[in-house]
């Protein structure tokens, strides 16, 4: 069965995944090998802490683009795999989530446990290394923007600091637009789900006393059999 | 007005916590010394140093919790690391075990000693006893107890009271339960731990996802259900002979949220009120405290708050626990 969690948000990252999914992963591996060795340097402790658990390797899935990462953490490298080669890939633990709710993650905007408990957060494989690697960047403040377009330089960096900061205005505003469209599209769905729900609960309880009722009747034949004994 | 005390699990929550009007922040070292022994979480040394010293600047107050129970042969490393809580000069130090209670007393009389919770001292002989013994200044009390309770042990005893008011909630006697050690050889009582990452796995199976602690399978949480804690006190057990009959024994994945409460906490006489989550990130630790300090505030105005925080809680559901006792 395949795993619905997985399925993306509709959301404004995943339009511009689909358009991302034309471009050639060696044109993006530079930019994100650059923005590893300044995260390397610039956060060694995050990696220190890892090695306390073996410096072990993840697989970063986000949902909602058409790669995933693997980040080995010694020697620290981020390398870019198309997502339809996932299963072919092996780390020590597997994260998945939206692209926005990982860099918020690392950014330390939002709460891990929290995302995990209302499911937005999918761990796998070995749960300490996700612990220690949570922690590790937790404990440090990371701007991953900032860093991403640090390879780029100077005068180019604050205009892509610029254009990043603009466009996230951007993406919040299509964010919201995109929640009226994905409601308009799902209306009909919901409405059925809706009838579907009640008819389930409908048939949980009667399921629920039928059970009952069995128990009850095993219970008193079970009482007759012990005074014929 | 009653202080506000909150978890730091990493120098980055500490910061996060005094700047959100943290009144003390309550943290401990990078070993098996303290009851959050995680991967990655903890102070060293001169973290903590630092630490004590920027809260202290900014009108804060740091305790520093050892509270795990020394194994035979290895004392000396619970010792030493009371050594530096007092060189560091944090504001106290919370202690479970009563060697290093007596430790505390004899070396480093002027540093204050708390009672954690992991004593689980919860009447008012079982109190007085250790304040009489080991000057013990503050009582952690257990999350077991109800509102009269503390009220009737406020009035019997000279120590400060401490209760929990948010976050992770443990239904057993604090210091005293094995379900942990039972599962995996490791619990919070000696090595600092419940529950260890090591042992836990999460499966996705489907659109289900279970968690196994060891041998255990601890739950199976359905499509939208919530996720809990892989602890086995929060999984669901089969009772019985009936196969069918699978449901949660001690306690469900719920976070302690007693806001509504805290007027009734000021009537009790309670000093102090902790937020669990030194295993949380700079994010939950922002948020709780910022929304505490202004619920406290409201309790000093006369206003009864109502804190929301579901998002942030174990399976997003809260509970006012054992302070609001609905069963006998």
């Amino acid at each position: 069965m395949p795993n619905t969690n997985l399925i993306p948000p509709f959301s404004p990252i995943l339009i511009a995944g689909l358009a991302l999914k034309h471009i050639p992963i060696s044109l993006l591996q530079p930019l994100f090998s650059k923005a590893m060795t300044i995260m390397s340097e610039r956060h060694e402790r995050v990696f220190e802490c890892l090695e306390d658990v073996g410096s072990p390797s993840y697989i970063i899935n986000p949902t909602d683009l058409p790669f995933f990462f693997i980040l080995e953490t010694k020697p620290a490298s981020l390398t870019l795999f198309k997502s339809s080669e996932i299963d072919t890939q092996t780390a020590d633990a597997r994260i998945t989530g939206s692209f926005a709710l990982l860099i918020d993650l690392l950014e330390g905007k939002i709460d891990g446990d929290a995302v995990f408990f209302s499911r937005d957060l999918i761990v796998e494989g070995d749960t300490e290394a996700v612990l220690a690697l949570r922690n590790a960047i937790d404990g440090n403040d990371i701007d991953v923007f900032s860093q991403m377009f640090e390879p780029l330089g100077g005068s180019l960096q604050g205009v892509a600091q610029g254009v990043t900061s603009t466009v996230g205005g951007l993406l919040n505003k299509a964010g919201e637009n995109m929640s009226i469209i994905k409601d308009s599209i799902n209306y009909d769905l919901i409405k059925n789900m809706d009838s579907q729900n009640s008819l389930i609960k409908k048939m949980q309880e009667q399921l629920a006393t039928l059970m009952k009722e069995h128990r009850q009747n095993k219970r008193k034949d079970k009482k007759k059999d012990e005074k014929k004994e | 007005m009653m202080e506000l005390v909150c978890p730091a699990g990493t120098p980055a929550s500490l910061k996060v916590a005094v700047d959100a009007g943290a009144d003390s922040v309550y943290c401990g070292f990078r070993n098996e010394t303290n009851a959050r022994n995680f991967p990655g979480l903890n102070f060293s040394t001169k973290e903590m140093e630092e630490g004590i010293a920027y809260a202290n600047a900014n009108g804060s107050k740091v305790l520093v919790a050892i509270n795990t129970f020394p194994t035979a042969g290895n004392e000396q490393l619970w010792r030493d690391h009371i050594d530096i809580v007092a060189r560091c000069k944090a504001h106290a130090v919370i202690l479970c075990d009563i060697s290093l209670l007596e430790y505390a007393r004899t070396k480093h009389p002027e540093l204050r000693r708390h009672l954690s919770v992991q004593a689980s001292a919860s009447n008012p002989d079982s109190i007085n006893w250790y304040v009489n013994t080991f000057g013990v200044s503050r009582v952690v009390l257990p999350r077991v107890m109800a509102m009269d309770q503390i009220a009737y042990i406020n009035e019997h005893t000279t120590a400060e009271l401490e209760t929990f008011v948010y976050g992770g909630l443990c239904v057993m006697a604090e210091g005293r339960c094995s379900l942990s050690s039972y599962a995996t050889g490791k619990s919070p009582n000696m090595q600092g731990v419940c529950s260890p990452a090591s042992h836990v796995e999460y499966i996705e199976e489907g659109s289900e996802l279970v968690s196994k602690l060891g041998e255990f399978t601890i739950n199976r949480f359905g499509k939208t259900e919530p996720a809990g804690y892989p602890t086995l006190c929060k999984g669901r057990f089969v009772t019985g002979d009936e196969e069918e009959n699978i449901s949660y024994l001690f306690e469900d994945p719920i976070s302690l949220n007693v806001s509504e409460m805290l007027p009734n906490f000021a009537k009790a006489g309670v000093k102090a009120l902790k937020i669990e989550g030194r295993q949380r990130s700079k994010a939950y630790v922002k948020a709780v405290v910022q929304a505490f300090k202004q619920a406290v505030q409201e309790v000093e105005n006369g206003e009864t708050p109502t804190l929301d925080l579901t998002a942030l809680s174990e399976g997003q559901r809260e509970t006012q626990g054992a302070f609001k006792k609905g069963w006998k």
